[in-house]
């Protein structure tokens, strides 16, 4: 039972130009339990809609049937000391709200503007699993997991690198130091690299944007060093690479 | 379709929608015309909303989500005739330019202020992180959330005003820098001006008036090119080319005529072949006439293949995908350099396009311009030991960015003529052009222009109202085409990509001897503006330095990029960059100071503009002219002055400032760029303006002239004013329909407040005239050029009064009745040159490479601001639109010339979030020839940054990058290659 992978990275896949752009959405279900939207996704076609920032925003996309997740009764936080419980459709503003401070909120406020903010959700991030994706490498760097419609709970690292069931929450613990170093072609841009880090009990984890398909999880420059980061009009794989060793090195030094 | 119910504007409603349709269409359904379109991917904010009290882009929520939801535009606010006070705020600190996104701002002002009485500026500014505003800087509409703020939590607030400044020059000599006379301290978002002696304190001229235009603005009242309903309406879409070069062999369109609800589709095979050229210029458009509305040839990815009108857009662009083309793939040429080469394919081989320069070589044209000898200056340098600089500049393709795209909707009236309404900075040149094309005469084709959505040169074009003319005339149906974002970035018009080399030959007191200027301009795959356009930077790059022997050289060359046209500046920004960084550097070679360097050779006061004659449309020979035309009013100085105070130019050669001691990878840099533009085009740009009395003593102005946001209806309407003696309210402007205004060019070249701006003065002193006959005789004075014009009275020299709507009532009414009416054109000989003085701040990331611009001031001398509200905005807006082609803004392609960022995002355009500081100083001058003094102050503001931005990286870190824009990257491997 797949999730149809209906997402691409929404900031920086290369746009093809919209030639010919044909009806998004042919046919729209609002399912009111999990079971229900679970089953109209095994349906061929059929995608899981859940802000919309991703999915109704890629023209290029036809003959969608969307499986609109909303009442699912997936927006509920729940926080237990620095343990919080995101349904997967809370919005990154919730994250922001709820995370105040942390490295979460600080992702979630760069990884859209305010306009957008308001309608992508935690699950849609995931799911989307975007390589330039700071709200996700953010969730990986925190050692997040998703709890799945089968009852699964996985590493979000685990997830991205094959998505499977559908999301209906993230659950991370929004403690220990953090950091985030980019380099951007302006403050707000989307990083052509950025490396995030959070010490925790278990030591510094590092997660890079902007060098794969997917961010990447790193425990050390030894790591980052072996990359072979993403080639293109921003940056080429050997000025990505300088970057990710360079900010590395600076998260790093920040979290020791 | 899928029935909805949810809560509007405070309304329970149950409405029909298709499932695939957005949130945006269907509140614009509902009559919502504050809710506009910038994308598909909502990151302009355009069209963004409430719901459930969430600022959200209705481009990416679907009506059917919002099923159940409560949603709020900014027409809840609109229940009474007043504004609301977060209106009212916005309108008063001049936060709208063109207004396109105003629903937006509002609202999402509304939601901040529910949650949070008193944001701070990062709180406002991350609301306003996702409504782009390619026009005011966000500098106004922070400052209006600021004041809207104040005023809902019951403080008091002063009136938006400018801040008088104190001039730091006499006479115009350079003034004394002193590092301890710190810069005032205003609101970024306040001007300061520096006022003159010369100029008398006015009325209505001068003052920050509230523009005519706000109250529709600020509540979204359908005001734009789409905010109409018709009836019957189709859909038109046009299918695009996937390749850069290419032959069309055969289109097949059986298929797509098959489908259900098309009606009309055109090509090369079933539309007139009819040459022309689309740039929005004066009669006659210079040659070639290189494009027909649909070609068997495409020259780059996204030009015209056909066109669909359909019921619907879905439909329209279904039938696209059903239309089988053959394309016989040629080779590509991308780079103006690689277009001369021997061997390269031939863009324009067809026999009908004429007057080409060299078609083998691709060259359209070649312009060649001099004053005395350069040739002669090198070699005298040469065997004197005078010094000889060339250094080769590039400088990349941009676009203009307008939030509202291309629309245009064209119908036949009632007697059958053709309607187009449209966005359009050139609405009689439009309606010219377009006539030939769709086989009618100019008479019976009415161009209406309404509000715009910003222009910035890329609505200079007849762009696409020739498709719609076609279509309305083939279906015999409205028919509406607006571009999509994509659409706007690969087929509509961007800045001119350019290679720039100067040779320049300084003497051994560091006076310029000669300056020589040789580009390759890229024209893309049609002429369109590029002619003039290089001209223009011919004109700047080689006019603000004096040299007494001049050259200048140019080939435009056709390639197949997405098609270079009109942008604010047209030509400058490239040639200034080029210019200010070669002086920078020559400066730095002969271990001058820089400013002192230029300042030995900029144009003064009476000095000749001693190329310009020589270069333009309707240019003179080389042959040495009696008279040139000279410099009448600088303010130069002063505005160096004014920009080194405000930036504290003192640390750039402090070396604990430039190498902060708790931030190591970091270093600072200080940078200044002089500037120069000009004010119209002299002999061409013409303006017209027709003014009449009402009966209630208030006055119609009809203007030809083209508001795109820039205030331009209000400057005039402040200049009528000013001269019948009435407030800015008496005066009601409308601009522009080709049935009811008079002529004008259009909206560029900076000619508006000063062309436009004289003929409306010269309407209204016309019509002020008959008003002094119609009281004279009321008062029983004898000399009616004694009378005199205030307060809406007119006075007899002894006290006694009679009021405008007396006036008015009797000449319309009582006694020898007439109209009173006053109409005039103007047409410039002179083009006064603005001055400005550009500085920046930035930080430099030794490691990586980003370059962070912390601080942008300018000081402009425009002559007389007739609106300084308007001014600043224009400089605020400009400056930050010159920041993205300097620091962030770039076309890029693949190899086979499909752009690979056509959309916001990987096309990046600075945020609210992210915007540096800024401060705008307008020095005032008493420029003769402008109306109340004025001169042009649009399109200087983009002439300063690029090169500022260099000086200053130069400052922070040493490296000399003679490419833009400075990405991390460029930046990172500038230094490595300078260790």
């Amino acid at each position: 039972m797949r999730q149809k992978p209906c997402f691409s990275g929404r900031a920086f896949n290369l746009v093809s130009a919209n030639f010919n752009s044909v009806p998004l959405v042919v046919e729209y279900h609002r399912p009111e339990s999990v079971a229900e939207a679970v089953e109209l996704l095994q349906q061929p076609d059929h995608v899981a809609l859940a802000g919309g920032t991703v999915v109704n925003a890629d023209r290029n996309r036809s003959q969608l049937v969307a499986v609109d997740l909303q009442s699912l009764g997936l927006k509920v936080v729940s926080r237990e000391a620095s343990r919080v419980q995101f349904g997967a459709m809370c919005r990154l503003s919730d994250v922001e709200r709820q995370c105040g401070g942390d490295l979460l909120a600080e992702a979630a406020r760069r990884e859209l503007p305010s306009t957008l903010r308001t309608v992508g959700t935690v699950g849609g991030t995931v799911a989307a699993g975007g390589g330039e994706s700071l709200m996700l490498a953010a969730l990986m760097a925190s050692g997040a997991s998703v709890r799945t419609a089968n009852g699964d709970e996985v590493s979000v690292e685990r997830y991205v690198s094959a998505p499977s069931e559908l999301i209906i929450g993230v659950d991370v613990t929004a403690e220990g130091a953090w950091t985030i170093e980019h380099t951007g072609r302006t403050p707000m841009d989307t990083p052509i690299v950025a490396v995030v880090g959070r010490r925790s009990e278990d030591g510094i984890t590092l997660a890079l944007t902007g060098v794969g398909a997917q961010p990447v999880v790193a425990r050390s420059i030894d790591d980052i060093n072996q990359l072979i980061p993403i080639d293109d009009f921003r940056g080429s794989s050997e000025y990505r690479h300088h970057l990710a060793v360079t900010l590395g090195e600076r998260v790093l030094g920040d979290l020791s | 379709m899928k029935s909805i119910s949810l809560t509007l504007n405070g309304r329970q409603i149950t409405s029909t929608c298709e499932v695939h349709e957005t949130l945006r269409t269907f509140l614009r359904s509902q009559g919502m015309f504050s809710v506009h379109y910038g994308s598909d991917s909502g990151e302009t904010g355009a069209g963004a909303v409430l719901l459930d009290g969430e600022l959200v882009s209705s481009d990416v929520v679907l009506a059917v989500q919002a099923d159940g939801h409560s949603i709020t535009t900014v027409e809840a606010l609109n229940t009474e005739a007043e504004l609301h006070p977060i209106q009212a705020a916005f309108v008063a600190a001049g936060a709208f330019q063109s207004g396109y996104s105003a629903g937006a701002m509002v609202l999402g002002t509304l939601a901040l202020l529910e949650k949070n009485p008193a944001p701070t500026e990062e709180q406002i500014r991350d609301m306003l992180s996702g409504i782009l505003d390619r026009e005011t800087a966000y500098v106004k509409p922070v400052e209006a959330i600021h004041r809207a703020a104040a005023v809902l939590r019951g403080e008091e607030t002063e009136a938006f005003a400018p801040l008088i400044v104190p001039p730091l020059t006499q006479q115009g000599e350079p003034a004394e820098y002193d590092p301890s006379d710190p810069a005032p301290t205003a609101s970024a978002a306040v001007p300061r001006v520096i006022p003159s002696r010369d100029v008398p304190d006015m009325a209505v001229v001068g003052k920050p008036e509230i523009k005519v235009d706000a109250i529709r603005l600020a509540k979204g009242n359908p005001a734009f090119t789409d905010d109409i309903e018709l009836r019957n309406m189709l859909f038109a879409k046009v299918l695009r080319s996937p390749h850069a070069h290419a032959r069309i062999t055969n289109i097949d369109d059986s298929a797509a005529r098959a489908l259900p609800g098309v009606h009309e589709i055109l090509h090369y095979q079933n539309t007139p072949r009819v040459k022309y050229a689309s740039g929005g210029q004066s009669w006659p458009n210079p040659h070639p006439h290189d494009q027909v509305s649909f070609d068997d040839k495409v020259r780059h990815v996204g030009d015209r293949v056909a066109v669909v009108a359909a019921e619907t857009p879905e439909i329209a662009a279904h039938a696209c995908t059903l239309i089988d083309v053959s394309y016989e793939v040629l080779p590509a040429i991308l780079d103006e350099r690689d277009a001369m080469v021997d061997g390269a394919v031939v863009i324009h081989d067809e026999p009908d396009t004429l007057e080409i320069h060299d078609r083998e070589k691709n060259i359209v044209h070649h312009i060649a311009a001099r004053r005395n000898d350069p040739d002669a200056a090198v070699e005298h340098a040469i065997e004197n030991g005078h010094h000889v600089f060339t250094q080769t500049f590039r400088v990349h393709q941009v676009q203009q960015c307008p939030i509202e795209p291309h629309i245009s909707i064209a119908w036949l009236d009632e007697d059958e003529r053709l309607v187009i309404r449209t966005a359009t900075q050139v609405p009689f040149h439009a309606r010219r052009m377009v006539a030939p094309l769709l086989d009618r005469d100019i008479k019976d084709i009415r161009v209406v222009k309404p509000r715009i959505g910003g222009g910035f040169g890329a609505k200079q074009e007849m762009l696409i109202e020739d498709i719609v003319g076609h279509l309305a005339q083939a279906t015999r149906r409205p028919v509406r085409l607006e571009l999509d974002r994509s659409e706007e970035f690969i087929a509509s018009r961007t800045r001119h990509p350019q290679t720039l080399t100067f040779t320049t030959v300084v003497d051994g007191d560091g006076k310029l001897v000669s300056q020589d200027l040789y580009i390759i301009g890229n024209t893309g795959p049609y002429g369109t503006h590029g002619y003039t356009v290089q001209t223009v930077a011919g004109l700047r790059g080689l006019t603000q330095y004096n040299a007494p022997n001049k050259r200048f050289r140019c080939d435009v060359v056709y390639t197949n990029i997405p098609v270079p046209g009109a942008y604010r500046g047209y030509g400058a920004p490239q040639a200034e960059f080029a210019l200010e960084a070669h002086m920078d550097d020559i400066a730095a070679e002969l271990g001058l100071d820089c400013i002192e360097f230029k300042r030995k050779n900029w144009l003064r006061l009476g000095d000749e503009l001693n190329i310009a004659p020589h270069l333009g449309e309707r240019a003179a020979s080389d042959e040495e002219l009696d008279e040139y035309p000279r410099v009448l009013s600088t303010g130069l100085e002063e505005c160096v002055a004014q920009a080194l105070r405000e930036i504290g130019w003192h640390r750039r050669d402090d070396q604990a400032w430039r190498e902060p001691s708790d931030r190591p990878n970091i270093r600072r840099g200080l940078g200044f760029a002089y500037c120069m533009h000009g004010t119209a085009i002299p002999f061409l740009d013409m303006g017209g303006c027709s003014i009449k009395l009402n009966d209630d003593g208030s006055f119609n102005m009809l203007v030809g002239a083209t508001d795109l946001g820039t205030g331009a209806d209000t400057v005039l309407g402040q200049i009528a004013a000013e001269v019948l003696g009435v407030p800015l309210d008496d005066i009601k402007v409308y601009s522009s329909d080709t049935d009811m205004t008079p002529f004008d060019t259009g909206a560029y070249a900076s000619s508006t407040t000063y062309i436009s701006g004289t003929a409306a003065l010269r309407a209204a002193e016309a019509a002020r005239e008959r008003i002094k006959e119609r009281a004279a005789m009321l008062l029983g004075v004898e000399q009616p050029c004694s009378i005199e014009l205030r307060d809406r009275r007119a006075y007899a020299p002894d006290g006694r009064s009679v009021s405008m709507e007396d006036i008015a009532l009797d000449s319309l009414h009582t006694q020898e009745q007439e109209q009173i009416m006053g109409t005039a054109s103007y047409v410039s000989p002179e083009c006064p040159p603005p001055f400005a003085a550009q500085v920046i701040e930035v930080e430099v990331d030794i490691d990586t490479g980003q370059v962070t611009v912390k601080k942008m001031a300018m000081a402009v001398d425009c002559g007389v601001a007739i609106n300084p509200v308007t001014a600043s905005g224009q400089v605020e807006g400009g400056m930050l639109q010159a920041l993205g082609y300097a620091h962030c803004e770039e076309y890029a392609f693949d190899e086979n010339g499909k752009m690979l960022n056509d959309s916001f995002g990987p096309y990046h355009i600075y945020r609210a979030d992210e915007m540096p500081e800024t401060s705008v100083y307008l020095v005032q001058t008493m420029e003769d020839s402008g109306p109340f003094g004025a001169k042009a102050v649009a399109e200087i503001p983009k002439d300063g940054v690029a090169p500022a931005l260099r000086h200053a990286i130069q400052n922070a870190v040493g490296v000399s990058m003679n490419e833009i824009p400075f990405t991390p990257e460029r930046v990172w491997r500038a230094m490595k290659a300078s260790e």
